[in-house]
């Protein structure tokens, strides 16, 4: 509930400054149709409703999320972002000094008042529900008494000023001593309240403000949407009126906004009465010219697009080494051209490609736990990688609550699939995507002692998946993984003083390609690239020292890069002393 | 007597009492379902009130007046209530109006307004 609250509250402030727009806009539409600033406040109610929106450039929110939800939870400097660095820096001193939490502490401060927060969130949402339905039902109560007047017309004693009620079979309620000339006027308006929608949209809109009864632009939101309504309904309830029409409608406002003969002190709900305002619309106003209008929906329409988006957040890449960084350095093969050309998947490994969507590259690593906090809101563990293209000794990563004991367990060896991307504290976060059992750490390294070297896939977890090894005997390893760019399950065979055994393939000649490796010594290696007629066999072969390596590919459809697999090859290349 | 303050409806659904004296509580039902598709509990609970009021008597179930139209009219100074509403319409009802306070200055600038235009 606390997270669904802090949602809430990050996007009234992004909706906040969507509001602050529309008023500025609002004034300045002054002479343009009312129904246009509804639309306005219609794109504000979208805003509010949606947690999702698109990212654009031309967002002018500054933040679309100012509380995050790890850092309330985590982090022990707390701290916001609202997108402003003058907001930033006068609060976030006083954020992070008041809500630090004490060393050991299982629990941030600022977690508890979230929750504090979000309780009394809730309470306000309640109370507000609670005065709608009562009031509704006392007003069903007095319109129990109603007689029809004439179609969703009705009459009764006890009301003053005419309202409809009902949003799936809405009616009209007039007061039973209204006469014969008002009447015509005031069911000319109700028609039009009917015919918009707004019987709809008001109670709507109420739901809105109950939700965000916290902020107070959206009670000003909501009390301009109000205005704007009735000015509205008054435009179109006069469209078809003659001047005299208009006049005669006005004075049927006035006087049901006149106390009768036992002055009742109504309490001037929000302001709608602006009974001089309406009036002087309503006789005034008149069709903009076409130009005008135009200018006001483009206004209309850039509003939408600078607030509705949400702005674009950077890609942090970090730490993943290049595995063609050392080959387009050193190598001289006729492919050298090939390695610029790169797909989107190696975007994160290049640290250029920019995402359109928030969505950093995701790594995977084998890794040791060495510590483990259970005392903590959540179980967080913190994880030794071995074996990894990982610049930091150590992350820390918060495990769901639902983890088996053995995630947790020290000294457990753990697959770890998370974001590329960490936070730089003390010790670093990471954001877990998922975790599994690993060979343990001394399997592996079992394995590659027996062996005599280490294997080392490319650690793109977007482009290496599913990675099993297998060892048969003391000269043997072989490592299954599938190739997500290629689509292609592949094989890697190492023989250790012996050839490895190839499945019968006929390789077309004039297809070979030879590439080249460098190993972490220095040494040019070099890989001869098979591959069949159709292309769907493909077969990278080479030596190192005493090793001989086959690199299998089954690939589905004819492509015609196979650049992946002998990049793959090359990252192992580089891996070996 | 006091005044007795009734509503227009109110007042019609007294005048049918009293055409149709003495009437059975079940056919007054069924009169006030005809004229103003008024549901039995709400014809019951006007009549109750009208008869808290004074005007009508209830006994098992035959309907009598206890003071004749004629007298009533002479009581009534002839202004309906228009105000039994005790409280502002809610913020989420479309209405026609909600200002209710003017004051009579301020209607009277406004009628102003709208005859000179």
């Amino acid at each position: 509930m606390e997270a669904v609250f802090i949602k809430i509250f990050n996007m009234s402030i992004a909706a906040g400054w969507l509001i602050l727009a529309v008023i500025v806009l609002r004034f300045l539409l002054q002479k343009a149709p009312k129904w246009l600033t509804c639309t306005l406040w219609a794109i504000v109610a979208v805003r509010l409703i949606c947690p999702f929106t698109f990212e654009s450039a031309f967002s002018l929110i500054p933040s679309a999320e100012t509380v995050s939800p790890a850092v309330v939870r985590y982090a022990p400097e707390p701290a916001i972002d609202s997108g402003i660095p003058a907001i930033d820096g006068m609060l976030n001193p006083m954020i992070g000094e008041t809500f630090a939490p004490a060393p050991g502490a299982s629990v941030n401060p600022l977690d508890i008042w979230a929750f504090a927060a979000s309780i009394i969130w809730v309470i306000g949402l309640v109370a507000m529900f609670e005065y709608a339905f009562i009031s509704f039902l006392r007003l069903r109560g007095k319109v129990r008494e109603a007689v029809p007047l004439q179609n969703h017309a009705w009459i009764c004693d006890g009301v003053k000023s005419p309202f409809i009620l009902g949003i799936v079979k809405p009616r009209i309620y007039l007061s039973s001593s209204i006469d014969a000339e008002q009447t015509k006027y005031v069911l000319t308006h109700e028609r039009a309240h009917l015919k918009r929608g707004d019987h709809i949209w008001k109670p709507f809109s109420y739901v809105l403000l109950a939700v965000y009864w916290f902020h107070p632009l959206v009670w000003a939101a909501y009390i301009l949407f109000c205005r704007d309504i009735e000015f509205a309904c008054d435009e179109r309830a006069v469209k078809d009126m003659s001047f005299d029409g208009k006049k005669a409608y006005c004075h049927a406002l006035l006087s049901c906004s006149m106390p009768g003969g036992m002055r009742v002190s109504y309490p001037l709900a929000f302001g709608e009465g602006r009974i001089k305002e309406r009036v002087k619309h309503v006789l005034h106003y008149k069709r903009p010219a076409l130009w005008a209008m135009l200018a006001a929906v483009g206004a209309c329409a850039v509003v939408a697009v600078c607030f509705l988006t949400d702005p674009e957040t950077d890609v942090s890449v970090e730490t993943t080494d290049v595995p063609y960084d050392d080959m387009s350095e050193t190598s001289n093969t006729p492919h050298d051209d090939e390695f610029e050309t790169s797909n989107v998947p190696y975007g994160d490994e290049f640290g250029t490609a920019n995402p359109p969507h928030n969505d950093v590259g995701t790594i995977t690593f084998v890794g040791v736990i060495v510590e483990n906090t259970m005392d903590s809101v959540k179980p967080l563990i913190l994880v030794q990688p071995i074996e990894a293209e990982i610049s930091y000794d150590h992350i820390c990563f918060v495990l769901p609550d639902d983890m088996a004991d053995w995630a947790t367990q020290i000294n457990s060896v753990v697959s770890i699939t998370c974001k590329d991307a960490f936070e730089e504290t003390q010790p670093p976060f990471g954001e877990l995507i998922s975790i599994s059992r690993a060979e343990s750490s001394h399997d592996l390294q079992a394995m590659f002692r027996t062996f005599g070297i280490s294997i080392q896939l490319p650690g793109n977890s977007n482009w290496i998946q599913n990675i099993e090894y297998r060892q048969p005997d003391e000269d043997h390893l072989e490592i299954d993984y599938h190739d997500a760019i290629l689509d292609a399950d592949c094989k890697l065979l190492s023989i250790r003083d012996g050839m490895p055994d190839l499945p019968d393939i006929v390789y077309d000649e004039t297809l070979e390609e030879t590439w080249q490796g460098t190993s972490s010594s220095g040494q040019a290696v070099y890989i001869n690239l098979q591959r069949s007629a159709d292309s769907t066999q493909v077969l990278a072969s080479w030596e190192y020292e005493e090793y001989q390596f086959a690199l299998l590919a089954d690939v589905p459809a004819k492509t015609g890069d196979l650049g992946a697999i002998a990049k793959t090859a090359i990252t192992v290349i580089s891996h070996l002393e | 007597m006091a005044e007795i303050q009734l509503g227009v409806i109110e007042s019609r659904f007294a005048e049918i009492i009293w055409e149709h004296e003495p009437v059975t509580s079940s056919e007054l039902v069924k009169l006030a379902a005809e004229a103003f598709s008024w549901k039995r509990t709400t014809t019951h609970t006007v009549l109750k009130r009208l008869c808290n009021k004074g005007l009508f008597e209830n006994n098992n179930g035959t309907v009598t007046s206890l003071i004749t139209r004629a007298q009533f009219n002479s009581l009534q100074s002839r202004k309906f209530v228009e105000e039994t509403f005790d409280g502002s319409l809610p913020a989420f009802i479309a209405a026609f109006t909600r200002d209710n306070a003017l004051t009579p200055e301020e209607a009277d600038k406004i009628r102003a307004i709208i005859d000179r235009a």
